[in-house]
């Protein structure tokens, strides 16, 4: 088959899925809260782009917070000039630290949930395509990791997880050093693929028994390819659906980790990092802990709307989708 | 197949579901090194490093140190947490009750509301109430429960002195420590009143309020999406349009036909939820400063202290099967389909 | 006329839909006689299914009853369903006018006994005489002597709580003691007369071992079975009007045809009228008096079931009874597809896949014209167009 007609014929198969698809943007336009979302995610977006322009990098590591006035003190001190949002403990640049805070936040959220989504789509993949006993054993050991207590099993890996990683592929070691956030991201990767493991094998267990499934099959074409082909394809919009809303969990425990105080090092441009760093200058001093205010309402803020983007997002692709997936 | 044979299948598959709970505690075991493993065998100081090694075979092949971890484990011994002193038997003994207490407070109140605001949502489809309940439980699902806390806590006590952090007032600690009180069941509230002492229960529940707040502000999100399209999946199904054709009244129908059905994805829902609070309640024990276990496995987290939380970790599990198979009765009791099973 | 159970005029009823707003029913005139089948007959979407629930003013959102009316004689007399109030319209649904539909076992919902579900509607409409025969059932037991001290007084307390509910179905305290563990054992006697009603309306639906089946739930029900209860449902109030949405549809032949015979001796014994909708012509010809052809939410054809056969005038008519497969004849099919609800062809709809149509039937509507006796066609072909 020459190339122009393959071309051809695959725009051909593809416009349903394109029709379908721009009907689902042109819904989505006509709601307020999803709007709201996407602009939010827009704007942290631009906000990690020109990180390099609004927070000039002023060492070797750019993720590593300055200290203002190149000073250690450790009591924070309100918004200024050289600081807009004031200074953490240690005079750590808060302004700094939530401009590359969201590289990281965007980073933590896309590394987690793609890494999830691949582990979840070969186990549950094949665990639902095969069936029988493998079904049974994998999703029993599926089900106890997705229902057990994220955060609770998160912790109990971040602080198990060493500093050193080696691998032994026989021939060679493989060596890993793993920062704190490293460990952090490798936890919530743990903890989260057991939701699209059973997401993944609760589609193609549905599309399995669908007629053109069958006869794909009877037509010859090889497991690998009605998996692609066919089963794909059907479980990608409740996929996107659980990828934003799940983005948005990822940042809340990272930072909730960080919180607790196992999350990213001290100094590390990570917005949880710098509500862990206020945490003295909140609880420590009841009678003025508003004097302190910025140090975590800055940070927490920041968290929440990021979070809270991802949300709308989430939540309206689902009111969106839903009727659309039920038309089928 | 009826109920009582499907209980009793139920019940029997709850063992395989905790080996499967110790199996995944073990493999993050294995993460640390023998000498970091040793606390967990022990629960009191005294052994040396190196003999518990030996004792308990802590380098031997994974089976053998699984069947000794297991055995102490079956004999009670939880090992030994560094960061409090104690061994994590009688920690978990003695700090249940502060976090059983919020988990009381939250859990009814967080389904019942999230159920209600769910149906009226349904029912009311695209009516101001409708898109009110969706903003508030976005919103509040996409709240980090340390900064909400914390900024309540920041208001209502540094500001406006009305609550103070923690689980009970000074003066309430001096009555009980003089010797007065006795401790019935380890809740403050309940406490309170077996002793006669109404002023010790409303202390604290004045000192509840916030923390349940937090905590059902953040989850009530979960209940209330789920409430509401399960509701309008139900309103929409033919047996309920057969209903209006009996001439039923609308909320006759709502209540005896749409509602049953619709509940049933909520109280799968509910379930999870007991099982999600352990994780919030980790990060608002520490933020109130609530003595409970939550607080404690914080605590321990940073120190690495790893027996407590690991310890924290099975108790978690252990929790969250048993409130599985709670739901999983409920269930069946409620959709009839499910026995045949 | 006088002898109309049912009159419908000038329906119609939109969906607004996100594609766009589908006229299901546009302008229909129907009229249902008093003891007699009609048969509403027409493919898939052509409006049957909508109009039957407009009757019940039961058309579900997205639709919308834009026009026309339903007069329909009950037992307060002539009354336009569209004009009345949601009291008196939960009073007829169920009571005067019940409907059943197509697939049973989504129909009964299935947290729910056989008989929790049959004795709901006699509940919901025979309360006050339930509770009357209840009570002078109490008076009897209690004039009989055969209660003794501590009996009586807990007859008296049933007696006063049932009057209680008598006078004000709503009040608090009656809604308690429904749930109060102890005091609920006075709602047995009221179970007893409900359980009573469902096994002889399951006897007369010919159900085997009816005691048994009431304590069933629907997904332990056969087809069959589950649309005998389904009948039962509908039929025990006694209505005047039975509508019937495609009830045997999903059904194994025989059984099929089990369930038109139940359907024919029950109109018989019970008395009621009935509004059958089906998309069967083999069916129609069994079971009705009298059949409407719909196509695409307007009427092509109302007439006598032996006279449609005979002679059938509206081209669509002629085209579904030349459709249906005969050994040895050839396999005749209508061209074309049924329109689409949000943009029908102006003019006569079926217009398009007519072999006989000529330009007036593109430009305008027909008018519904009785061509013989008691026969009426919406056709250019035969009547005068609408202007």
């Amino acid at each position: 088959m020459s190339p122009g007609s393959r071309f051809n014929e695959f725009r051909v198969r593809l416009k349903p899925s394109l029709d379908e698809f721009k009907f689902m943007v042109k819904r989505l336009r006509k709601s307020p809260l999803s709007m709201l979302g996407i602009a939010i995610i827009v704007f942290f977006l631009a906000v990690a782009f020109l990180a390099p322009v609004l927070a000039p990098a002023q060492g070797p590591n750019p993720f590593m917070m300055p200290h203002v006035n190149n000073s250690f003190e450790p009591t924070p001190r309100p918004p200024s000039a050289e600081a807009p949002f004031g200074t953490a403990q240690y005079q750590y640049d808060i302004y700094y630290g939530v401009v590359w805070g969201a590289i990281t936040a965007f980073r933590t959220g896309i590394f987690v949930t793609f890494s999830s989504i691949l582990i979840g789509l070969v186990i549950g993949g094949v665990s639902a395509y095969y069936g029988g006993v493998v079904d049974e054993i994998m999703m029993r050991f599926t089900d106890i990791i997705f229902a057990f207590p994220g955060l609770v099993l998160a912790m109990a890996f971040v602080i198990a997880l060493p500093q050193n990683l080696s691998i032994n592929l026989g021939l060679t070691t493989v060596s890993f050093v793993l920062s704190r956030l490293d460990r952090v991201l490798i936890a919530l990767v743990v903890v989260g693929w057991s939701g699209y493991a059973r997401l993944i094998r609760g589609e193609v267990l549905r599309v399995k028994t669908e007629d053109y499934v069958e006869a794909a099959k009877a037509v010859g074409c090889s497991d690998l390819r009605v998996m692609v082909r066919h089963i794909l394809p059907n479980a990608i919009y409740p996929l996107m659906i659980a990828a934003s809303l799940d983005i948005g969990a990822i940042v809340l425990s990272a930072a909730a980790l960080s919180f607790l105080g196992i999350g990213s090092d001290l100094g590390y441009a990570d917005w949880g990092q710098l509500i862990y760093a206020s945490r003295n200058y909140i609880y420590n001093t009841p009678q003025a802990p508003l004097a302190y205010w910025f140090t975590f309402a800055v940070p927490g803020a920041f968290i929440f709307t990021f979070v809270l983007g991802w949300n709308l997002l989430g939540d309206a692709l689902r009111d969106v989708l839903d009727p659309m997936l039920r038309r089928r | 197949m009826g109920m009582r044979a499907f209980l009793i299948r139920r019940v029997l598959l709850v063992i395989p579901t905790l080996v499967g709970v110790t199996l995944l505690i073990f493999a993050v075991l294995q993460f640390f090194s023998p000498e970091q493993r040793a606390a967990i065998f022990v629960d009191r100081p005294g052994l040396s490093i190196d003999e518990i090694i030996d004792v308990y075979q802590l380098r031997a092949p994974v089976w053998i140190q699984y069947a000794n971890w297991m055995r102490t484990i079956l004999q009670g011994n939880l090992g030994w947490s560094n960061s409090i002193g104690m061994p994590v038997r009688d920690v978990l003994i003695q700090k249940w009750p502060a976090t059983a207490e919020l988990v009381l407070f939250t859990a009814p109140i967080t389904i019942l509301l999230g159920i209600y605001l769910g149906i009226k949502s349904a029912v009311h489809r695209d009516k101001p109430l409708d898109h009110a309940t969706r903003v508030v439980s976005i919103v509040g699902w996409s709240l980090p429960s340390f900064w909400f806390g914390t900024i309540l806590l920041a208001v209502f006590w540094g500001w406006l002195h009305l609550v103070e952090s923690g689980q009970i007032s000074g003066p309430v600690i001096q009555y009980i420590n003089s010797g007065h009180f006795i401790k019935y069941t380890g809740f403050m509230t309940l406490d309170g009143l077996l002793n006669g002492q109404l002023w010790i229960t409303l202390d604290a529940l004045k000192h509840l309020i916030l923390p349940v707040t937090v905590l059902v502000t953040i989850q009530i999100a979960l209940i209330v999406r789920l409430m509401r399209s399960s509701m309008l999946e139900s309103l929409n199904k033919p047996y309920v349009i057969m209903a209006r054709a009996k001439g039923l009244a609308q909320n006759e129908v709502i209540s005896k036909h749409a509602r049953r059905t619709a509940l049933i994805p909520a109280i799968t829902m509910s379930g999870l939820l007991v099982a999600g609070m352990l994780n919030g309640l980790v990060i608002t024990e520490t933020v109130f400063g609530i003595p409970g276990l939550g607080n404690w496995a914080a605590a321990a987290a940073i120190q690495l202290d790893i027996p407590a939380v690991l310890g924290f970790a099975l108790f978690s599990g252990v929790i969250f099967v048993f409130s599985n198979l709670i739901v999983d009765v409920l269930y069946a009791y409620i959709d009839p389909r499910i026995r045949l099973d | 006329m006088d002898s109309n159970l049912l009159d419908i005029n000038d329906l119609f009823v939109r969906f607004y839909t996100y594609e766009g707003t589908v006229k299901a029913i546009e302008g229909i005139k129907l009229e249902l006689r008093k003891g007699e089948t009609l048969g509403i007959v027409g493919e898939t979407g052509c409006g049957k299914s909508v109009t039957a629930l407009s009757v019940l003013v039961l058309v579900p959102p997205p639709g919308k009853i834009e026009g026309g009316s339903i007069l329909f004689k009950g037992e307060k007399g002539d009354e336009d369903v569209l004009k009345l109030k949601e009291n008196r319209l939960q009073d007829i649904r169920g009571e005067e006018i019940s409907m059943i539909f197509q697939e049973p076992r989504a129909y009964l919902n299935p947290v729910y006994t056989v008989e929790q579900q049959i004795s709901e509607a006699f509940l919901h409409h025979r309360a006050r005489q339930l509770v009357q025969s209840i009570i002078e059932d109490i008076d009897k037991e209690l004039q009989s002597g055969k209660a003794n001290g501590l009996g009586a007084r807990i007859l008296k307390s049933e007696k006063a709580l049932y009057k209680r509910w008598q006078k004000q179905p709503a009040s608090l305290t009656y809604a308690f003691a429904r749930k109060v563990p102890l005091v609920k054992r006075y709602r047995n006697r009221l179970k007893k007369k409900l359980k009573e009603t469902t096994v002889q309306i399951l006897k007369e639906m010919r159900i085997p071992d009816p005691e048994r089946v009431a304590h069933m739930y629907p997904h332990e029900l056969s087809g069959g079975m589950a649309q005998r209860v389904v009948i039962a449902s509908g039929l025990v109030c006694s209505p005047t009007l039975l509508l019937c949405d495609e009830p045997t549809t999903n059904l194994d032949v025989t059984v099929q045809a089990q369930i038109l015979n139940l359907i024919r001796e029950l109109k018989k014994e019970f008395g009621s009228s009935i509004c059958y909708i089906t998309h069967d012509m083999g069916v129609v010809a069994e079971l009705c008096d009298r059949v409407a052809v719909m196509y695409a939410g307007t009427v092509c054809e109302l007439a006598g079931v032996r006279e449609i056969f005979k002679n059938p005038l509206h081209p669509y008519t002629q085209g579904l009874l030349a459709s249906i497969p005969r050994p040895g004849k050839e396999f005749h099919y209508i061209e074309g597809f049924v329109p689409s609800g949000i943009n029908p062809p102006p003019g006569c709809r079926f217009s398009p896949r007519c072999g006989k149509a000529t330009d007036a039937c593109g430009r305008s509507r027909p008018q519904m014209v009785e061509v013989e006796k008691d026969h009426f066609v919406e056709c250019h072909l035969y009547g005068r167009a609408n202007a």
